[in-house]
């Protein structure tokens, strides 16, 4: 009677209990999995799903190679056969040779100088551009020489202070948007952005664009070519920048399109296209503006490919050589 | 007295095995493959999102605590 009682209830508590642990087991394997991966996890929330997802800081620790402190072999030291000096008769001394046992010391772990500590500006960005980059169409002769004159342009950005609040990832956000900008302008006109610096924009609240261009215009750029500065504002009333023709402009007003999944990478198109002299396209029927040309004065969806028109591409191309316009602080000197 | 045609006991008609395939064969998908899969799937995936977002919740470190038991 009791045996049969245990019998059923352990029945019972298979049949419930096996279930569970399945289930359990597949929750507790996403959780383990979800741990492991949580870098590539919060990634694609933050770049596909638009969710707003603090990434934990790539903190890489500095892994000491493990030093490999091999025992140092006490070779066998071979007792070499005395030659026997034929001019001497005594009997050779086969004097035992010491075999002394060779100190083993404690090698000292050579570990490397550790590199120093690698500021975040210097992360290697390896996400690929979140938003479609229409291929570079092929040029004419002339221009085809100019997109292959290799450029570099160093950059220096300056973050709105409401950025910065909104993403605590805001210097990897900026080293992100660079790197994307430079790998387009460099399929498209050869130029390359080296990003230098990035600082808080300590620019006063609530100005309008012109006012933040003119801050912009009177910082010191500390060596870099180029200044921008990363609005929280849209497109619209973003003040068109004039050139000289001799030089491109060394200041830039980088807006903002909250909805894409690189919120400032048309914006940094556009901002480096103005102040390497483009023109702004305005007209909302041209081709241009259409087809999404990053010089064009709109936010661009992102299910619409980046591209770059014609007409300023060729501009591009013609003054991407040109040195910047000289720096507040390098007028000081 | 003439009876009636005796028609209870005629089996009824089914309908032919080869108009049905089709539906059985979305049926058998949703209810061995799709069903499942999103069943067992979403327990998966939430378990992934809770592990990803809530790294220091009791239910990540017993996981984790458990994982580097073995």
């Amino acid at each position: 009677m009791a045996s049969s009682r245990i019998r059923s209830l352990t029945k019972l508590a298979l049949l419930l209990g096996v279930p569970i642990a399945l289930l359990l087991g597949l929750f507790g394997g996403g959780v383990y999995c979800g741990h492991t991966n949580r870098e590539a996890i919060l990634g694609f929330e933050r770049d596909w799903l638009g969710m707003e997802v603090t990434l934990p800081a790539k903190t890489e620790p500095v892994k000491p190679e493990p030093v490999k402190t091999e025992p140092v072999k006490p070779e066998p030291v071979k007792p070499e056969p005395v030659k026997p000096e034929p001019v001497k008769t005594e009997p050779v001394k086969t004097e035992p040779v010491k075999t002394e046992p060779v100190k083993t010391e404690p090698v000292a772990p050579v570990v490397d100088v550790p590199p120093t500590p690698v500021a975040p500006v210097l992360v290697e960005v390896t996400d690929p551009v979140p938003v479609t980059v229409a291929p570079s169409l092929p040029l004419p002769d002339d221009l085809r020489a100019r997109l292959a004159e290799p450029v570099r342009v160093r950059v220096k950005v300056l973050v709105d202070p409401e950025l910065v609040d909104r993403r605590p990832d805001w210097i990897a956000y900026v080293q992100r948007h660079v790197t994307w900008a430079s790998q387009v302008l460099e399929a498209q006109i050869g130029v390359r952005l080296e990003l230098r610096g990035v600082v808080v924009w300590a620019s006063p609240e609530g100005t309008s664009a012109d006012a933040q261009l003119a801050d912009l215009q009177a910082r010191p750029r500390d060596g870099t070519d180029l200044l921008l500065g990363l609005s929280s504002r849209g497109f619209t009333g973003v003040p068109p920048i004039t050139t000289a023709p001799e030089s491109n402009a060394g200041y830039a007003l980088v807006p903002v399109n909250p909805a894409s999944r690189a919120p400032h990478l048309r914006g940094m198109l556009y901002a480096v296209g103005q102040a390497l002299g483009a023109a702004s396209v305005t007209d909302a029927t041209t081709e241009a503006w259409l087809a999404g040309s990053f010089m064009a004065d709109r936010r661009g969806p992102d299910s619409q490919a980046i591209t770059l028109d014609a007409d300023s591409r060729r501009r591009l191309l013609e003054r991407k050589s040109l040195p910047f316009q000289v720096s507040v602080d390098d007028g000081e000197h | 007295m003439a009876q009636p045609p005796r028609t209870a006991n005629v089996p009824s008609k089914q309908p032919a095995p080869a108009a049905d395939e089709p539906v059985s064969r979305v049926r058998w998908l949703l209810g061995w493959v799709l069903t499942p899969s999103l069943f067992f799937g979403g327990i998966f995936l939430g378990g992934a999102y809770l592990g990803a977002n809530h790294p220091d919740g009791w239910v990540t470190r017993t996981v984790t605590w458990v994982a580097g038991v073995f």
